[in-house]
């Protein structure tokens, strides 16, 4: 007999007499996707997930509740209502469906998966990182050995940690092909590739491991997986980036520089900024002073330790869940026109979190963008009681103390804007005109050309407000009030 | 592959003729059938399932039978990850060899099945069904991995349970999406007036209104029109496709797919003017034609001629309101002619739909910040 006849023999013997036993031990798997046909009394799932593509998430979340009246022990709408409420900030509702969904079918891992994203919303992160873990288990026992235990290069791919072996496999001797060919396709292709629900596990556990602190753990974690790549400096291709990066792509470049570069202090604190801006609050510190802690720069460090002060109350850990409540208002107000829905999130996250001043701002925005200009000064007033060092808060108030025609108050603002971030070229603008109005014309020109030599410094023009100084130069002060543009700053510090 | 439909007609006739076997008589059938020549295809395809095996397909068929039966339960278990890759090779070899000396005649089956079905051949169809032992009283034909099938299993399921035919959406919408016009909009129309299911009877409707033409079209028409999409987008031979498609024209003047595809080839060549001419004519003749509101918007919008676009991509949207893309065109548009809260409520629907959709989320992200409510950290966020 052939070698090639004596493999398919062993191939017919395996297949009749092993595989059938085998194949009937189904092994468990990831979490399923809701079966074809899954009741749906009334209707009122379709409707909630037809009006919740459609925008209209009022009528999705009250769907969603139809459906569990209409089925209470109905894990999809459970599942649909409690994702509904999550995803609209309102997490006791949604921790309440979970659990009734949980007490309904304590082995859906689709349950599991979504427990375990609200418990790291409201900052229960080691009950989430068990409860991934238990998604992990509920893998076969070999993909989860595999998961756990094997080297790098198998979570990854054989063909991807040894590309000679693919070339091998598709285009050398045949003796060779069919060696390689002896390889599962979980060991060619790695464990990740094969099992993506465990890709993406990896990824929520470093970022909750980076979140509570443990940087070390998130890093071996990254290393081990291969988020990061051994002979890559992120940090220098997130510096030398081209126009065409979109946002994800440099928010996911600092990421990875953060994890596998230690010593980079500058893409750390990026990172840090990043998330700042984003809202982020709470990973955003943690950045920002591990950045600050690496840097040999004693100028760098009075940056960052300022930076902490002026945009982190000081360093303050924000509440986790008032954190995300002022990050979900935020969306609710601005892309889903939602106002009182955003207004009552941030309101309890002032009640959780006092001394966040950022909620205060967007109840600030929400108030001005609805007419009431007054009522936006309150809440910034309220925001700089709460956090006196707010840079962006203090800035915001000036602005519109100004338009409200409250001048003498907003120079109180804006001169302490300046003092708490001086590189603010708005800011400085701002204060500026503040200065003119009231005849202070010695220090509006100080700020003015501090402004222009800043500005040019960073190639940011501001023909207007030069021109104006010139003339100001040649034929002192007029009746017009010069221009106070308000151009981007640095990432890290545009967004409340 | 050109579309001379007639020149290999004849081929096939004399292959068949000179060596006659199921695989040649169904080559004949099928052509007959794509054709449009029912009766011709009917009697082939009959000769074709009928035929007597030959003792080498005796040999054949079980071989192919088992290795294809174990390659697929293999791939599908829990083994698949952890068995060697050369066993599927080593499978799908032994199945490819064997299966080249038999021919299946349950392919001429359901190729016959389908032909009755869309010939409006019901009681000839329900009786090859029987014979064949496909019919299973009370069955559910719609469950996952029936053995004949998803096409045939859904056809099967409109003809004797029509109560529990949903499945008929899906399939539907695979027809109409490979260009199977006639046997989509057979699928949906049956839906969307027999459905139990006002949910499916809803989409049918939305679907058969946007997707497919309003008229049962001819059938040598939707094959040539198949023969020219081969033509453009495998073969890159645009003169023949354009070829193609207007023979597809001139046997279905109100069919208005070819229409619509004829731009696409002068899309393609960088001639904007006779693209917008022929995605013109695809919406006159048929205004509902979702994508030809969609080429046309694209075609105003790459010309700047931003109400023009707008009100195409209105229209794809109220054709489609399920497609994240029109949406998005849409509220590109609306942010170009200044309206910024409703451009930024369309785009909104879009990622909503689909997440995936890069520049669309990224311009929201700009505007917004990033949407934490996509995943609990900021990695899963989006």
């Amino acid at each position: 007999m052939t070698n090639g006849g004596r493999m398919i023999l062993l191939l017919v013997l395996w297949t009749f007499l092993w595989a059938p036993t085998a194949l009937a031990q189904e092994g468990g798997g990831v979490p399923a996707a809701p079966a074809p046909g899954t009741p749906d009394p009334g209707g009122h799932l379709a409707r909630a997930r037809e009006a919740f593509r459609a925008g209209r998430l009022a009528e999705a979340v009250e769907a969603s509740r139809r459906a569990v009246e209409a089925a209470p022990a109905s894990v999809p709408a459970l599942l649909a209502s409690g994702g509904m409420a999550e995803f609209m900030g309102e997490f006791d509702e949604a921790q309440a469906a979970y659990a009734a969904a949980g007490a309904a079918d304590p082995k859906n891992l689709d349950v599991v998966y979504r427990s375990a994203s609200l418990a790291v919303r409201v900052g229960e992160y080691d009950r989430a990182l068990g409860l991934l873990d238990r998604l992990v288990n509920a893998h076969s026992w070999w993909a989860r050995t595999l998961f756990r235990h094997a080297p790098t290069s198998v979570q990854v791919g054989l063909f991807k940690s040894y590309p000679a072996l693919e070339q091998f496999a598709s285009s050398g001797p045949p003796w060779i092909a069919w060696t390689v060919g002896l390889l599962p396709a979980t060991l060619q292709q790695g464990v990740l590739r094969a099992y993506p629900l465990l890709a993406h596990i990896v990824q929520l556990d470093i970022d909750i491991l980076m979140e509570k602190g443990d940087l070390d753990a998130a890093r071996t974690l990254a290393w081990g997986y291969a988020v990061v790549e051994a002979g890559r400096s992120y940090c220098n291709e997130g510096r030398q980036r081209s126009g065409d990066w979109g946002r994800e792509r440099i928010f996911s470049t600092f990421r990875l520089a953060a994890l596998a570069q230690p010593a980079e202090a500058d893409c750390i604190w990026w990172y840090g900024q990043w998330l700042t801006d984003e809202g982020f609050m709470r990973l955003g510190r943690l950045m920002i002073m591990e950045g600050t802690r690496v840097t040999p720069s004693a100028g760098n460090k009075a940056s960052g330790e300022n930076y902490l002060r002026v945009r982190h109350s000081g360093g303050l850990e924000i509440n986790k869940r008032a954190e995300q409540l002022a990050l979900i208002a935020r969306q609710r107000f601005a892309r889903d026109g939602d106002t009182p829905g955003a207004v009552r999130l941030l309101q309890e996250a002032i009640k959780l979190e006092p001394g966040f001043p950022r909620p205060y701002a967007h109840l600030a925005q929400i108030a001005w963008a609805g007419g009431d200009r007054d009522g936006a000064i309150d809440w910034l007033l309220q925001g700089v009681q709460a956090d006196p060092d707010s840079w962006r808060v203090r800035r915001t108030l000036a602005r519109a103390l100004v338009i409200r025609g409250r001048v003498p108050e907003a120079e109180t603002h804006a001169r302490k804007a300046i003092e708490l971030f001086g590189d603010d070229v708005g800011g400085r603008l701002l204060f500026a005109l503040i200065l003119y109005v009231q005849g202070k014309y010695a220090e509006y020109a100080q700020h003015t050309e501090f402004a222009l030599r800043f500005g040019k410094q960073f190639r940011q023009e501001l023909p207007d407000v030069q021109s104006f100084y010139d003339n100001f130069k040649r034929a002192g002060p007029g009746r017009s009030l010069p221009p106070a543009p308000d151009p981007r700053i640095l990432i890290g510090w545009n967004y409340d | 592959m050109l579309g001379e439909l007639d020149e290999a007609m004849d081929a096939y006739y004399e292959a068949a003729r000179r060596e006659p076997s199921a695989l040649a008589y169904y080559r004949v059938g099928a052509l007959a059938a794509r054709m449009g020549a029912t009766d011709g295809g009917v009697q082939w395809l009959g000769a074709s399932v009928g035929m007597e095996r030959g003792w080498r397909e005796r040999l054949a068929e079980p071989g192919a039978r088992w290795a294809r039966a174990a390659r697929t339960r293999l791939a599908g278990s829990w083994l698949a990850p952890v068995t060697p890759v050369l066993v599927f090779r080593l499978l799908g070899g032994l199945e490819g060899r064997l299966a080249a000396a038999w021919f299946d005649r349950e392919i001429a089956a359901r190729a016959l099945f389908a032909l009755h079905v869309e010939a409006g051949q019901r009681d000839a169809a329900l009786d090859l069904a029987r014979r064949r032992g496909w019919v299973e009283p009370g069955a559910d034909y719609c469950r996952p991995g029936h053995p004949r099938g998803p096409a045939t299993a859904a056809l099967l399921a409109m003809l004797l349970d029509p109560a529990r035919a949903d499945c008929l959406l899906e399939t539907g919408t695979a027809w109409t999406l490979r260009g199977l016009a006639r046997l989509g909009r057979a699928a949906l129309l049956d839906r969307a007036q027999r459905s139990t299911d006002p949910g499916v009877r809803q989409r049918a409707a939305t679907f058969l209104r946007a997707r497919l033409p309003a008229h049962e079209v001819v059938k040598l028409a939707e094959t040539l029109n198949l023969i020219g999409d081969n033509l453009a987008d495998t073969w890159r031979h645009p003169a023949e496709a354009i070829a193609a498609y207007r023979r597809a024209i001139a046997g279905d003047p109100r069919f208005s797919w070819p229409y619509r595809n004829i731009g696409l080839v002068y899309e393609r060549q960088k001639d904007a003017a006779q693209a917008m001419e022929w995605f013109r004519k695809a919406a006159a003749v048929n205004p509902d034609h979702w994508r030809a509101r969609l080429s046309l918007g694209a075609a105003h919008y790459e010309r700047r001629e931003w109400r023009e676009a707008l009100a195409h991509f209105g229209a794809a949207v109220a054709l489609a309101p399920d497609d994240a893309g029109s949406h998005a065109d849409l509220g590109r548009t609306l942010l170009r002619l200044g309206r910024e809260p409703e451009g930024v409520r369309e785009l909104s629907i879009a990622v909503r739909i689909d997440p995936n959709l890069r520049s669309a989320r990224e311009w929201l992200d700009a505007r917004f910040g990033r949407d934490p409510r996509g995943g609990p950290t900021p990695f899963s966020s989006r």
